[in-house]
């Protein structure tokens, strides 16, 4: 098979995975949900207790919408965001994975949502809803199933290395020492997801100590909110530093410092990153042989270590950096 | 930003510093509202003294290209655009002499003549 043909398959059928799945999966639940709604007692049971006793309980609308935001518009948010990449001519395991996990995504929450509510057909009160242990066990098999068959009908390519740009060392004299220094920080999508979490995180926070609630859930979300606020210290802006001793990548907090000595620099280049392509998303990412400090899609500095290893951090007027590390290593080369 | 000395030249450190701020402000690199680079980082990756590099801020400060502000500190002005401004103007008549066949060396002798008898 010729490799456009292979390109143009693995297109389709990601589309098939991440965007029809989910929205054929979510379609179907929300037809089923609607049809036995006026069987359901309102509200209806939404969670369940350790022993299998319903404690949780909501209007049947807030089940559909949640069937749809986390059975199609999640998966959709992914699958377009893969998408774009692979038009971009990007590709690789990264995008496989991330079109299994939508449609298993899809599958989960359709099902159980479904699942949970025809339980509770004919009930007077939710309360005397019957557990959902079942429903939970059988939709994690599915999903699990969806998951995997997503995985398989989607052809196996090797991923996308897209050629790093490389720069012209810098004219450095021999007296001649230079530091390239430059703060980079989270892009609008990450600085988006990031600053609803908190907002959204510290409103529940705040409510659940004010109004008279469970002290375990309180407690929780206080543990959510400081996780969160830690996750937006550490990977909201870096200072990413490239002089004699070689690259360097300090959180704006001073930890994590993460750094490349000029001894370990194979080659650098410039490249254009890709994050849910190639990394799954932005923060402190691991991609098979490569770390990456990835805050935006674009413009990026991929230093490879002697070991082989990729290290790369997205940051702008990436090719002066590029240009000053390989004039610092063409120097430690001639002298050692 | 790119800050880069000459341990060897005979100009003296802090104006080597000031200058390669100078350029990054004209060439576009950094811009109005950017924030240098911590002093004692500057000094540490360049293996010079601290006060070399305080002295390149203050005296950038003094021509108006960075204000210093407690807590934030050394930050472009707007004056920084119009050093961008000019660095382009300066490529253009670059480009003009060159086409003329005027060495650089005469260029910038005929510059600094007019500029001294106004």
């Amino acid at each position: 098979m010729t490799a456009e043909t292979t390109r143009a398959r693995m297109i389709a059928r990601f589309r098939l995975v991440a965007l029809l799945i989910p929205l054929g999966l979510t379609a179907a639940a929300v037809i089923v949900q609607l049809a036995i709604a006026p069987s359901l007692p309102d509200p209806v049971a939404i969670h369940w207790g350790v022993g299998g006793v319903p404690d949780g309980f909501a209007p049947v609308w807030s089940v559909v919408a949640m069937t749809v935001l986390a059975g199609a518009v999640l998966p959709l948010a992914m699958g377009l965001s893969g998408l774009r990449g692979l038009r971009l001519g990007d590709q690789g395991g990264t995008y496989r994975f991330l079109g299994a996990v939508a449609a298993g995504l899809s599958a989960l929450i359709t099902v159980v949502g479904t699942w949970s509510l025809a339980l509770q057909r004919g009930l007077d009160d939710a309360a005397g809803a019957p557990p959902v242990t079942t429903a939970v066990l059988v939709s994690s098999v599915v999903a699990l199933a969806v998951g995997a068959g997503a995985w398989l009908v989607q052809p196996s390519v090797p991923a996308a290395r897209r050629p790093a740009r490389t720069a012209e060392p810098l004219d450095l004299g021999a007296d001649e020492d230079a530091v390239w220094l430059r703060t980079t920080s989270l892009g609008g999508f990450g600085r988006m997801v990031l600053g609803a979490g908190l907002v959204l995180v510290g409103l529940g926070t705040v409510a659940a100590w004010l109004l008279p609630s469970d002290r375990a859930l309180a407690w929780s979300l206080t543990g959510s909110l400081v996780v969160l606020v830690a996750v937006t210290a550490v990977t909201g802006a870096f200072r990413v530093r490239v002089d004699r001793d070689g690259l360097a990548v300090t959180s704006l907090i001073g930890l994590p410092r993460l750094r490349v000595p000029v001894a370990d620099v194979e080659g650098a280049g410039v490249v254009d990153v890709n994050p849910a392509g190639e990394f799954g998303g932005v923060g402190l990412r691991t991609a098979p042989g490569r770390f990456g400090v990835v805050l935006r899609s674009g413009e990026a500095i991929q230093v490879t270590r002697r070991s082989g290893r990729q290290f790369v951090v997205t940051v702008d007027d990436a090719e002066t950096a590029v240009a000053l590390l390989l004039a610092y290593r063409a120097r430690a080369r001639a002298t050692s | 930003m790119l800050l880069r000395v000459d341990h060897a030249s005979d100009t003296p450190l802090f104006e080597q510093v000031a200058a390669s701020v100078r350029t990054g402000a004209a060439t576009g690199r950094i811009r109005p509202g950017d924030r240098l680079p911590s002093a004692r980082d500057v000094a540490a990756s360049l293996d010079v003294n601290l006060h070399t590099v305080l002295r390149a801020y203050q005296d950038l400060r003094d021509e108006g290209l960075v204000t210093m502000r407690r807590g934030r500190g050394a930050v472009l002005t707007e004056a920084a655009s119009h050093l961008e401004q000019i660095h382009r103007e300066v490529l253009d008549l670059v480009e003009r002499a060159r086409a003329l066949g005027l060495s650089a060396h005469t260029l910038a002798s005929f510059v600094k003549e007019i500029a001294d008898d106004r």
